[in-house]
């Protein structure tokens, strides 16, 4: 007997698409329902089904990271909302997904070439896994988005695209927004390498601004250049060291 | 630091126009000189100083009050009146020892006299176009102004196409979700439809009325809540609450919708166990503070949550309030996120 393990952390799609695979494929047996990613693993470990149903967006973990590890003879059917940027990458693997709402029809498609094709070439589908997981986050060391900055009990979060610049004050860095300064406890050597060096300019020794900020700039006669930040009083002039970052501005 | 600025940009004008005026009257002296009214070069050049500085310090201290008394039209006429006699009267008493020299039989030239009604006269067409000058700025000011407010609207239209479309996910899940329930259960399906219907009505509305009040938000956002619950079942939990004063309090639509959405779709959705979202309403001082919290999984500092979101929401209480209104996020206890709104509200 066929054996299959359903996932979707929404209780009613869940209930929907069992109440519809017995209707289009009454000899397959579903052994495992999971209510998210985490719980998905486990359970797949477990029973080792022969298909699974795994929505996309989850918590716990992503479908896509639990069909990475599902076992080697296990097929994979994605379900995925409207939007979802897998849809066409599935579609060129010729991996199976089932859009929402998943209908009577369509699921009968789907169990129709389950039973007919051969299981598609794993490591295949394990490379597009890889490679959209991957594109779900683009960089390795992720760029700082967030800055976090005690006030006594409470943590203030700042976005960093609210930073207009960053300040060195000895250990600590002075976070410059419209509504003020926040002391966070990070050092302005630090924060370069971890923010986005495309938006975020380290323009002195003691200063990294926000590009989006700079009103203007300005040349002085030796060649350094006077910096007026948008939405605060203030100007920050460059080092020399630093100044061919605005040569083509 | 505001308040000073006002006050610090007057001083310089004033500052400035004495150095204009000094200039003005060594030029006044050197004429009165060529001319020979007679006098020395120090004598002409101490009463054209003399009259020079009274009729500006005049102008300074009297044009405001004399304005309000008389209308901009006639006041700089006793202004320089006043500042003409008065620095005759200093000019005389720093020349010859006697404020009143230049009034009396003594004063044996006519030079005097030229030299007060061209003074007079020289003050008068000066501080006139001065005074022209400053309501021409006023006039500026006020079409700055008008620039602004027409800013403020075009941002106000914008925002309801924004709101006009409703976010595709929401709505195929929501759909996918009362599909569902149909078979089994039709109740909730029905109860689903109607809370969307009321979400949908409520954001139309919205997009078609520029008034929309504190109750209004809660309305729409109670029915996305719900809608939200039906989806997540009980892992999502929600609870509304603002002072009943504050029901019919005036607020720009779509400020705490958006801060709601982010606290189930980053904080809650992504938790296995789920969580709560809390929305207050309070008031105090002639502010209003609305929280939306939850107790989800909170943001790392490198994921990106709806910073966009996050973003719009500040840049529009900026284009509304300017600094007074602000948006806050602070990190929840033991977990989750506080986001609050600052703004500023009429008194009863």
């Amino acid at each position: 007997m066929t054996t299959a393990l359903i996932a979707d952390d929404e209780p009613a799609l869940l209930e929907q698409l069992e109440h519809l695979l017995s209707i289009c494929w009454p000899e397959l047996k579903v052994v495992a329902r999971a209510a998210n990613g985490s719980e998905a693993q486990a359970l797949a470990r477990e029973k080792q089904p022969d298909v699974a149903f795994l929505d996309i967006r989850m918590p716990g973990a992503t479908g896509l990271e639990v069909a990475r590890t599902l076992p080697e003879q296990t097929r994979i059917v994605f379900v995925t909302a409207y939007d979802q940027y897998a849809v066409a990458a599935f579609e060129s693997a010729a991996v199976d997904y089932l859009l929402k709402p998943v209908t009577e029809d369509r699921l009968s498609e789907t169990v129709k070439r389950l039973a007919s094709s051969p299981a598609i070439d794993r490591t295949e589908l394990t490379a597009l896994l890889h490679s959209l997981t991957e594109s779900d986050r683009p960089e390795q060391s992720p760029r700082l988005q967030w800055l976090r900055a005690g006030y006594g009990d409470t943590t203030r979060l700042i976005s960093v695209d609210e930073a207009i610049c960053f300040e060195a004050d000895h250990k600590y860095t002075n976070v410059v927004t419209q509504d003020g300064e926040h002391v966070i406890r990070t050092p302005l050597s630090v924060l370069e390498e971890q923010l986005d060096n495309d938006r975020f300019w380290r323009v002195h020794r003691s200063y990294i601004v926000n590009v989006a900020a700079v009103a203007e700039a300005r040349r002085d006669l030796r060649g350094r250049y006077v910096l007026t930040l948008r939405g605060v009083d203030r100007t920050i002039r460059t080092s020399n060291a630093y100044s061919h970052l605005f040569r083509h501005m | 630091m505001t308040n000073d600025a006002p006050a610090a940009d007057r001083l310089r004008r004033n500052l400035v126009s004495y150095a204009y005026v000094s200039v003005f009257c060594v030029g006044v002296a050197l004429l009165i000189g060529l001319l020979n009214a007679g006098g020395t070069w120090m004598q002409n050049l101490t009463v054209s100083f003399s009259v020079g500085f009274c009729v500006n310090t005049a102008f300074i201290l009297l044009s405001d009050p004399l304005e309000k008394l008389i209308g901009p039209r006639l006041a700089p006429i006793p202004t320089t009146a006043i500042g003409v006699v008065a620095g005759l009267m200093l000019g005389a008493w720093l020349v010859a020892g006697r404020p009143l020299y230049f009034f009396s039989a003594d004063d044996d030239g006519l030079g005097s006299i030229v030299l007060g009604v061209f003074f007079g006269v020289l003050g008068f067409i000066y501080f006139s176009t001065r005074s022209n000058l400053l309501s021409t700025r006023a006039q500026l000011a006020e079409a700055q102004a008008g620039i602004e407010r027409e800013e403020r609207l075009r941002t106000e239209t914008e925002l309801r196409l924004l709101q006009a479309q409703i976010e595709p996910h929401f709505l195929f899940n929501t759909l996918s979700n009362v599909i569902s329930l149909i078979r089994t259960e039709p109740k909730a399906a029905e109860n689903t439809l109607v809370q969307l219907t009321q979400y949908l009505r409520a954001s139309l509305k919205r997009s078609r009325e520029s008034r929309n009040t504190l109750s209004d938000e809660f309305d729409l956002v109670r029915a996305y809540l719900q809608i939200q619950q039906a989806r997540m079942g009980d892992r999502l939990s929600f609870e509304l609450d603002a002072d009943s004063n504050l029901m019919l309090t005036e607020l720009p639509p779509l400020l705490i919708q958006p801060l709601v959405e982010n606290a189930v779709v980053h904080g809650i959705e992504p938790s296995q166990a789920g969580g709560k979202v809390t929305v207050t309403a309070t008031r105090s001082n002639g502010w209003m503070q609305v929280r939306v919290s939850d107790d989800g999984v909170g943001l790392q500092e490198t994921n990106g949550g709806n910073r966009l979101a996050l973003s719009n929401i500040r840049d529009r209480l900026t284009s509304l309030y300017g600094s007074r209104a602000r948006l806050t996020l602070t990190d929840n206890t033991p977990c989750g996120i506080i986001a609050s709104i600052d703004i500023p509200v009429a008194e009863e």
